[in-house]
């Protein structure tokens, strides 16, 4: 193979053009890139081949050196490149192992090593082409001094004989160091050749190109650069020179470059034949002196620690070996994951934590930063725009100004950085911001972040699904002259009674609006309240300083024969038959009504009190019946039992008004609402159970929920308050909804409602849910403003009152008519 | 055939005129395009053309079993009927506005009012009550007792007052005619908030200025205001529902008469109750009652005020209470068969006649309901709403011969005569000046109606069949 690409290479250096200079060019560029080891000879392969050549060297460019001359060209110039390097890199390979023999053989070898070299050289030659010049590693394009050099060179020892092969050999090396030294200095040599100057200034001009001219190129000037005769001898002068002085001649080279004759010193004979050797060009470098360990590896005689080596040292330890166990049995078991590397964002806040001070101190204080001060403007520029400089009028107004008031920075204007003044105040001010630090403290305030206001309002059910509750306004009861005080429908639901300011009771049929019945009295009446017992058709009325039990007529004949029988028992039994006044140590007066003529419990029974009543109501049983007379004092709650004909003044002492009260639906308490608290009494042990704190306002109203364990009080500071009498002494909920003052307030006796009557004119229904679970609070939710009556002499509704069957609400308002509200 | 153009001012329908009017009312039963645009009135020019008819009538039209009240056109697209085929529209003759007639001052508010047909010469009548159970027959001489929340009834005959009396000690809720198979007419059945009804009998001679009718008995057994009573169609039972939450049973009518003489006559004097129950006697009557009736059984379901009770046919007893339920009763087995649960209190009701099934009723809202108990899909497909009163309904009168037919007083003191075939009322009874409490048809073509003006107003009602 490598005689044949030989062969191709000559023929191809035949046909190669004179000038076909491009292409040289770009020869010359892929050889200096190329790796130096490849043969700096070798010719491309033809010029057609050259632009390809080109192309694969520019595309490999420092990538690599192995196929420096192999574009992507014909595959058989492939193969001779990776053939050439082959060959190169196994010589390569050889060479270093001689050197390493070398080393072992020490330096008394040195004389085997022409030998050795020379042989290895012949080998070379033999292997492949390129090969046979790995000794000219540096040797640069330069050192071909013509055409028929060239041919020499490769032809190896062909035309000369072997004597002359050496000297031609050894000239070759000179002119190559010489060359070397001159055109690619070695900052790691020392040699002094390296000193010598390039003295030839043509450039980087190839000298074949000026071998047929009398002048070498030309220097930067443009000046033509003569060569010299003299020195260039024919082979004729050379031999007749040899002749001469064969010493001298065996050491001249002839520099092409410079065109001038070296004759190389000894010194530099022998470096040359270190070289060719592959020695050290120096004789001074002993690359097999002894090595100093610096840093020993070596363990001291006398260790920093004395102890001996613990046998634990050589064993494996056991304890890792269960530590390691462990740890594989909970990988396996997935006991313990893996944990995937935390991902570092792409992107984060470079100045993320300057905000971020530490929390808390070692001390446990909250540290505060100081607060920022604030940034320059314009007008602190040394350099303001015009329109931030006081005018001199702003200047003067100041200057009048109290220093206190003046201001502290007077933006002034400089035509330079340079120009500007220390800044007068600038220590006060510091000062002043450490003494404000210092002195002032900061709290770090936590404000609530609520991002969402609805979240704040209770969840609460709509009330279209609290249904059913009094909505409608469907009948209207209208009759009485003045403000209706007080309405009290019967228990089965057919009849309601009001009681009026005209000093009339009205009896009225529920559905139809129809008054049945009136009953004039003398006096305003203030309260109306049905006596519960089944077997009675009575009714209790609070007109001025008399209260009356009225017989209804709206019962079957039965009851109404039970009704005045029990007046007449009742009468009986007080004994009273009297008609005046109430006598001195009698609490009240029982007698029958004057309009009946006495003796006939249809008329009713009068029970004359001392002091006006304002409220009456029944105990569940239909027997007992207490009275209010606010005015009182002493005798301000008065309990009347309706069988004995019996009064008691249960409480000799009141503490402040007494305003309302209202019997336990089942057990033996008593509300008892002044009108700033409302007490219970335990009527059995006949002690204070609780007292309850509404709040600052006039308690107004009060009833009780039918399970008895929850209270709703009304009172003039328009608060509507649900007490939970189980849960405490101060209300679970305080609804403010009316405008004004309340006036009533009434429990559904089985619906889950409950509703406020108000001066503003209107009734509020809520839907109370009490559950019988403990642990869960009544739910209460507004659901409908009832609005049915005019407000009349800033007085609205005055009595609020349930259907006892349907969730229908009547109204009493003050405009003399009561409302009836149906559900939708 | 018909001509598909979209546009509606001139699409046609083809319709096919059917009627069951007599013969010389009947059309030709081909298939007529009319424009689709048509109403009643166009609809009702078409067959007075047809027909001839010289004066003209009005008609009124049913397409697919609803009236039509809309245009043709509009009522189809509502409806989804396609406008191609050739659609079959029925058609009657139109209920004439009503023309108010007489107008009745009372004393106190009229709570109850009743159509008695009294034979002129002889023959059995049924009779309506507040709440409109059944009219008098029509060859009879229509009778209208009212009474009052004075406790008073009254008799009118052709316009004047025949007679009056004290029939209860307090307002007067009910009235009813009960059938009679004897010479002398229906009786009249009156209950009131003093806890009783009383069956009235000779009413024929009362109208005809005979004095107060003879108080033929008493039934007692309620212990609250008797809010309703009504009849059977054969007269010889009756049934009461009161603010004590109970219906009672009784024996009533040509029975409950030949049962008194019969104890008459066993105990010589005074009557004895019926079954094993003893007799009261009441401590004192406005009228004398000579005998004394105990309730026979009574039908056990409703929690609250029985509020209204009707007898549409023989077996068959509807109720409706305050407790929100509307309850349909087998009288044989004395048990509810079915039940219809309302949201609200229910005041009135009326049931179609001849066992129809349907069930008009009023509570506390604005609007009538028609209960079909035999729709079974769901109880909210079966009742459906008629809202045009704007108060409450105080009384529901059934037509005694149609089905479809309904009076209805209401709190917003209109009357409303009702075609259950249609959404809205066919007419509106204005000029009370207050709350109409009772409504009863006197005959088949007339409607009386009373309420807290204290007047008794009646109207023509011509419902043609």
């Amino acid at each position: 193979m490598a005689p044949k690409r030989k062969a191709a290479g000559a023929s191809r250096r035949q046909v190669q053009p004179a000038a076909a200079q491009k292409e040289k060019e770009a020869e010359l560029a892929l050889e200096q890139a190329a790796d130096l080891a490849l043969s700096s000879d070798e010719e491309p392969e033809s010029p057609l081949d050259s632009e390809d050549e080109l192309a694969g060297a520019a595309a490999s460019g420092g990538s690599g050196s192995d196929d420096e001359e192999g574009g992507p060209g014909s595959t058989g110039v492939d193969r001779e490149i990776e053939n050439a390097v082959l060959g190169y890199m196994a010589a390569v390979e050889k060479r270093r192992q001689q050197r390493q023999q070398q080393r072992k053989g020490g330096s008394d070898a040195d004389t085997e090593e022409e030998g050795a070299g020379g042989s290895s050289d012949d080998e070379d030659s033999q292997d492949g082409g390129s090969p046979a010049v790995t000794d000219s590693d540096e040797e640069p394009p330069a050192g071909r001094s013509d055409g028929s050099e060239d041919g020499e060179e490769h032809g190896g020892s062909g035309s000369e004989g072997e004597g002359s092969e050496g000297d031609a050999r050894l000239r070759q090396h000179a002119v190559a160091v010489a060359a070397a030294a001159a055109e690619d200095p070695d900052p790691a040599s020392d040699s002094s050749e390296d000193e010598r100057p390039n003295r030839n200034t043509i450039g980087d001009v190839p000298l074949e190109w000026y071998q047929h001219e009398e002048h070498i190129g030309y220097d930067v000037e443009g000046r033509r650069l003569d060569k010299r005769p003299g020195n260039r001898k024919d082979r004729l002068d050379a031999l007749i020179a040899r002749a001469d002085s064969t010493r001298d001649f065996l050491r001249t080279v002839y520099d092409e470059y410079n065109d001038e004759e070296i004759v190389l010193s000894k010194e530099e004979m022998r470096m040359i034949q270190r070289i060719r050797a592959g020695q050290f060009p120096h004789v001074e470098v002993d690359p097999y002196e002894p090595e100093v360990d610096w840093f020993t590896r070596d363990v001291e005689v006398m260790p920093l620690s004395g102890a001996p080596e613990p046998k634990r040292r050589f064993i494996p330890s056991k304890w890792e070996e269960k530590k390691v166990v462990k740890l594989v049995r909970a990988l396996r078991k997935g006991w313990i994951k893996r944990e995937a590397a935390p991902e570092k964002p792409d992107t984060y806040l470079i100045w993320e934590d300057d905000g971020k001070t530490l929390d808390k101190t070692a001390t446990g204080l909250t540290y505060i930063p100081a607060p920022k001060l604030k940034l320059p403007g314009h007008e602190e520029s040394y350099n303001p725009p015009p329109e931030y400089l006081p005018t001199e009028e702003e200047r003067n107004a100041a200057q009048l100004l109290d220093e206190e008031e003046r201001p502290q920075f007077v933006p002034t204007a400089y035509d330079c950085l340079r120009k500007v003044p220390a800044y007068a105040s600038f220590i006060k001010e510091r000062f002043e911001r450490c003494l404000d630090l210092y002195l002032c403290p900061r709290t770090r305030r936590k404000r609530l972040i609520i991002e969402d206001p609805e979240v704040l309002v209770p969840k609460l059910p709509k009330p279209q699904d609290l249904q059913p509750f009094p909505v409608l306004l469907s009948v209207r009861y209208t009759g009485h002259a003045k403000p209706v005080r007080s309405v009290a429908p019967d228990a089965t639901g057919q009849w309601l009674l009001s009681g009026s300011d005209d000093c009339t009771v009205r009896l009225w049929e529920v559905r139809t609006g129809r008054c049945m019945r009136v009953w004039q009295l003398e006096e305003p009446v203030s309260c109306v309240a049905w006596c519960p017992s089944p077997q009675l058709a009575l009714f209790a009325a609070a007109s001025g300083k008399r209260l009356f039990l009225l017989p209804s007529g709206t019962g079957s004949e039965e009851q109404e024969a039970a009704t005045e029988a029990a007046l007449q028992a009742a009468l009986a039994a007080a004994g009273g038959t009297g008609s005046g006044g109430v006598e001195e140590g009698q609490l009240v007066s029982w007698q029958w009504r004057q309009e009946s003529g006495g003796g006939s419990g249809e008329g009713g029974v009068l029970v004359l009190h001392k002091f006006s009543i304002k409220h009456v109501t029944w105990h569940a049983r239909g027997d007992y019946f207490a009275t209010v007379a606010p005015t009182g004092n002493t005798q301000a709650v008065l309990v009347h039992q309706l069988s004995k004909g019996a009064s008691q003044n249960p409480f000799r002492k009141n503490r402040g008004r007494v305003v309302r009260v209202l019997f336990h639906p089942s057990k033996p308490f008593f509300f008892v609402a002044t009108q700033q608290n409302v007490r219970v009494y335990n009527l059995a042990k006949q002690a204070l159970a609780k007292k309850l704190v509404a709040g600052s306002g006039v308690i107004t109203s009060m009833a009780v929920h039918p399970t008895g364990d929850h209270l709703i009080v009304g009172a003039e500071d328009k608060r509507l308050c649900w007490f939970d009498l189980d849960l405490s002494a101060k209300p679970y909920r305080a609804l403010r909804y009316h405008n004004y003052a309340i006036r009533g307030a009434a429990f559904h006796r089985s619906y889950p409602l409950f509703a406020s009557s108000s001066s503003d004119g209107t009734a509020h229904v809520f839907h109370g849910r009490v559950y019988a679970n403990l642990m869960t609070n009544p739910l209460i939710v507004p659901v409908k403003i009832l609005r049915g009556h005019e407000v009349v002499d800033f007085q609205g509704v005055l009595d609020v009152a349930f259907h006892p069957t349907q969730p229908w609400a009547f109204t009493a308002g003050a405009d003399a008519t009561i409302c009836l509200f149906v559900n939708p | 055939m018909a001509d598909p153009t979209p546009p509606e001012t001139d699409a046609v329908v083809t319709v096919k005129f059917v009627t069951r009017l007599p013969a010389e009312l009947r059309v030709p039963e081909t298939p007529i395009a009319v424009p689709a645009n048509l109403t009643r009135y166009g609809m009702s020019q078409i067959i007075n053309h047809l027909l001839a008819l010289d004066p003209a009538r009005p008609f009124d039209f049913l397409v697919q079993g609803e009236l039509l009240r809309l245009s043709l056109h509009r009522q189809l697209e509502a409806r989804q009927l396609s406008t191609e085929t050739v659609l079959e529209v029925e058609y009657v003759p139109a209920v004439l506005p009503p023309q108010p007639k007489e107008e009745h001052p009372h004393e106190d508010w009229v709570s109850a009012v009743a159509g008695l047909g009294l034979p002129s010469s002889s023959g059995g009548a049924r009779g309506g009550s507040k709440g409109g159970k059944g009219g008098g027959s029509g060859g009879d001489e229509p009778v209208i007792a009212s009474g009052c929340y004075d406790g008073i009834v009254r008799l009118w005959r052709s316009g004047e007052e025949a007679c009056s009396w004290a029939a209860h000690k307090g307002p007067v809720q009910a009235a009813a005619a009960v059938a009679s198979a004897a010479g002398e007419g229906p009786m009249l059945l009156t209950a009131g908030n003093d806890n009783v009804a009383r069956l009235w009998r000779g009413l024929a001679a009362a109208a005809r200025g005979g004095g107060a009718p003879e108080a033929a008995a008493v039934l007692k057994g309620h212990s609250d205001t008797i809010q309703d009573a009504a009849a059977s169609p054969d007269g010889n039972l009756c049934c009461t529902g009161g603010w004590d939450s109970r219906l009672l049973l009784w024996r009533c009518g040509d029975a409950l008469l030949a049962a008194a003489e019969a104890n008459d006559e066993e105990a010589g004097e005074g009557g004895k109750a019926g079954g094993s129950k003893k007799r009261k006697v009441g401590a004192n009557g406005v009228a004398a009652a000579q005998h004394v009736e105990a309730p026979r059984a009574e039908l056990t379901g409703h929690s609250q005020c029985v509020a209204g009770v009707s007898w549409p046919a023989a077996g068959t007893i509807a109720s409706c209470s305050w407790d929100h339920s509307v309850r349909l009763w087998d009288v044989g087995a004395a048990a509810s068969s079915d039940t219809f649960n309302h949201n609200k209190a229910v005041h009135c009701l009326a049931a179609a006649p001849g066992g129809e099934g349907l069930v008009a009723f009023g509570g506390a809202e604005k609007a009538l309901r028609v209960w079909d108990p035999r729709q079974r899909s769901g109880e909210g497909l079966a009742v459906r709403a008629c809202s045009s009163h704007t108060d409450w309904i105080s009384a529901i009168a059934w037509h005694p011969t149609s089905a479809h037919h309904i009076v209805t007083a209401s709190h917003d003191a209109t009357a409303k005569l009702w075609d259950l075939r249609a959404a809205i009322p066919l007419h509106t009874l204005e000029g009370a000046g207050d709350k109409l409490l009772c409504a009863a048809w006197v005959g088949p073509g007339t409607v009386a109606t009373g309420g807290a003006d204290c007047k008794l107003r009646t109207a023509t009602m011509e419902v043609a069949q």
